[in-house]
C-alpha cells in the first residue's frame, strides 16, 4: 500500500466519523492512531465542525494531503460506536488492509431508524418531560398533538435543508401554536408545561455536550464553532416561541 | 418527596431518556442502558433539593453523578463516551428555564427575566463543569495507570 491509499482510507474513515456527530477531538485522535497503526510517516491531522486535513509523509520523501468538506451532519451514535470499534480493530492490525474500505461503507449502508420509530422517539420524550415538569394528563395528551403536529413540520425543513436558525424559530412557533389552540378544546390546561415537554426535542443538548469536551480538550476552534450553534438554536426557539405567543395574545 | 413521585419521575425519566435514544439512533443493548443516565441525572437532582435548594450547584452535582455512571459503563463496554453522555445529559437541558425566560421578555417583567436567564445560563455551565471535572480525573486515571503499565513492564524486563 502507498500513502495515497493509505491517505484516502483515513480521509474515508474520518468523514463517516465526522457525518455522523463524533467530536472533533475524537477524530484527530483515532485518525492519527490508524495511519500510525498503517505505517505513515509524518502525520498531521486536523479537523473542524465542517472540514478534515490529513497530510502525511511519502515514501519519496514528499508530503501528500487531502482536504475533505462536510457539509450535512446528522447524530448517529450507533455508527459512531460501530466505526470507533473499526478503529480499534486497525490499531491492534486486526483487520486486513483491503477490508478497510467495505468494512467502512458496510456501516454507512446501515439504515438510520425509519420515521416512524424517530416520531415514537419525539413523543416519548415530549409527553414523558411534560410529565416530569409538573404536567398531568391532559397536559400530556397536549404535548403528544403537538409532537404530532410539529414532527411532519421538521422533517419537512429538513428535506428542503432550511438554515439551523430558521428551523427552530418555525419549529418553536408550531409547538407554541398548536399548545395553545390545544387549550380550546382541552378545557383548561397549564400550556406551558405541554410546550416545555415539545422544546426539549429542539434543546441543545448535543451542542453543548459536545463544545464541552471539545474545550476541555484543548480544541478551541472547533468547541466555540459548537457553542455558537448551541446559542443560535436557543436564540431561534426563544424567537419562534415568543412570537407565536405574542400573535396569540394579540388576537385573543 | 413521597416513594410514589419517586416512582413516577424515575419510569418518566427512563421513557424519556428512552425516546432520546431512538431520535439518536442507538442500537443492540445499548438501547436500554444509555437511558439509567438520564434517569441518574434527574433523581439525584430531585433528591438533591432538600439539601441544596440552589438549582445550578444541584445540577452540577447531578451531572457529576450521571457523568460517573456514564464513564465507566463506557469503559467497561468499549463504547466512546459521547454515546452515554449525549443521552444522559439531555434531561438537564435548561428547556424550561429557555421558556420561561422567553416568556418573561414578552410580560416585560425585566427582574425576573434578568433572574431566569442567569439562572438559565448558569445550569448550562453547571452541566459542562462537572461533565468537564469527571473527564479529567478519569483522563488523568488512564494517563496514571498506562504509565504505571509501562514502568512494571520496565522493571520485569530489566530483571530478565
Amino acid at each position: 500500500m502507498n500513502s495515497q491509499q493509505i491517505l484516502n482510507i483515513a480521509s474515508k474513515l474520518g468523514y463517516s466519523m465526522l457525518k455522523n456527530g463524533a467530536e472533533t477531538y475524537r477524530i484527530e485522535d483515532s485518525l492519527c492512531r490508524v495511519l500510525g497503526a498503517m505505517g505513515a510517516q509524518e502525520i498531521d491531522v486536523f479537523v473542524i465542525n465542517s472540514c478534515i486535513i490529513i497530510s502525511i509523509g511519502a515514501d519519496d520523501g514528499s508530503t501528500v494531503s487531502k482536504v475533505k468538506r462536510c457539509y450535512e451532519k446528522v447524530t448517529d451514535l450507533y455508527k459512531i460506536e460501530k466505526l470507533n470499534n473499526l478503529c480499534r480493530m486497525i490499531c491492534e492490525n486486526r483487520l486486513e488492509f483491503e477490508d478497510i474500505v467495505p468494512a467502512i461503507e458496510k456501516i454507512e449502508r446501515k439504515k438510520p431508524y425509519n420515521k416512524f420509530v424517530k416520531l415514537l422517539g419525539f413523543i416519548m420524550v415530549s409527553v414523558a418531560f411534560s410529565v416530569l415538569f409538573g404536567g398531568g394528563v391532559l397536559e400530556a395528551v397536549s404535548a403528544f398533538i403537538v409532537t404530532l403536529a410539529f414532527f411532519p413540520v421538521m422533517q419537512a425543513m429538513d428535506a428542503l435543508k432550511v438554515s439551523l436558525f430558521f428551523k427552530n424559530i418555525i419549529g418553536s412557533a408550531v409547538i407554541a401554536i398548536v399548545a395553545l389552540l390545544s387549550e380550546s378544546f382541552l378545557g383548561d390546561i397549564q400550556t406551558e408545561k405541554a410546550i416545555i415537554g415539545a422544546f426539549m426535542n429542539l434543546v441543545p443538548g448535543i451542542s453543548l455536550t459536545t463544545s464541552m469536551r471539545d474545550l476541555v480538550a484543548g480544541d478551541l476552534i472547533a468547541g466555540k464553532n459548537a457553542l455558537t450553534e448551541a446559542i443560535i438554536i436557543a436564540i431561534g426557539m426563544a424567537l419562534g416561541s415568543g412570537l407565536a405567543i405574542v400573535a396569540f395574545r394579540i388576537m385573543a | 418527596m413521597t416513594i410514589l413521585d419517586l416512582l413516577i419521575s424515575i419510569i418518566f425519566s427512563y421513557i424519556a431518556s428512552l425516546g432520546f435514544t431512538f431520535v439518536f439512533h442507538i442500537r443492540g443493548k445499548l438501547l436500554f442502558i444509555a437511558p439509567i443516565g438520564g434517569v441518574i441525572i434527574w433523581v439525584v437532582y430531585l433528591l438533591l433539593e432538600p439539601i441544596l435548594p440552589g438549582e445550578i450547584i444541584r445540577s452540577f452535582f447531578a451531572t457529576m453523578a450521571a457523568a460517573l455512571f456514564c464513564e465507566v459503563t463506557a469503559r467497561i463496554m468499549k463504547v466512546p463516551v459521547t454515546v452515554f453522555m449525549i443521552i444522559a445529559i439531555v434531561p438537564l437541558v435548561p428547556g424550561s428555564g429557555l421558556y420561561y425566560t422567553m416568556e418573561y421578555a414578552i410580560e416585560e417583567n425585566y427582574d425576573m427575566f434578568m433572574s431566569k436567564c442567569t439562572t438559565t445560563i448558569g445550569i448550562a455551565g453547571a452541566i459542562a463543569v462537572g461533565m468537564i471535572f469527571i473527564a479529567s480525573l478519569f483522563r488523568i486515571g488512564t494517563m496514571l495507570s498506562q504509565k504505571i503499565k509501562k514502568a512494571s513492564y520496565i522493571h520485569s524486563y530489566k530483571k530478565l
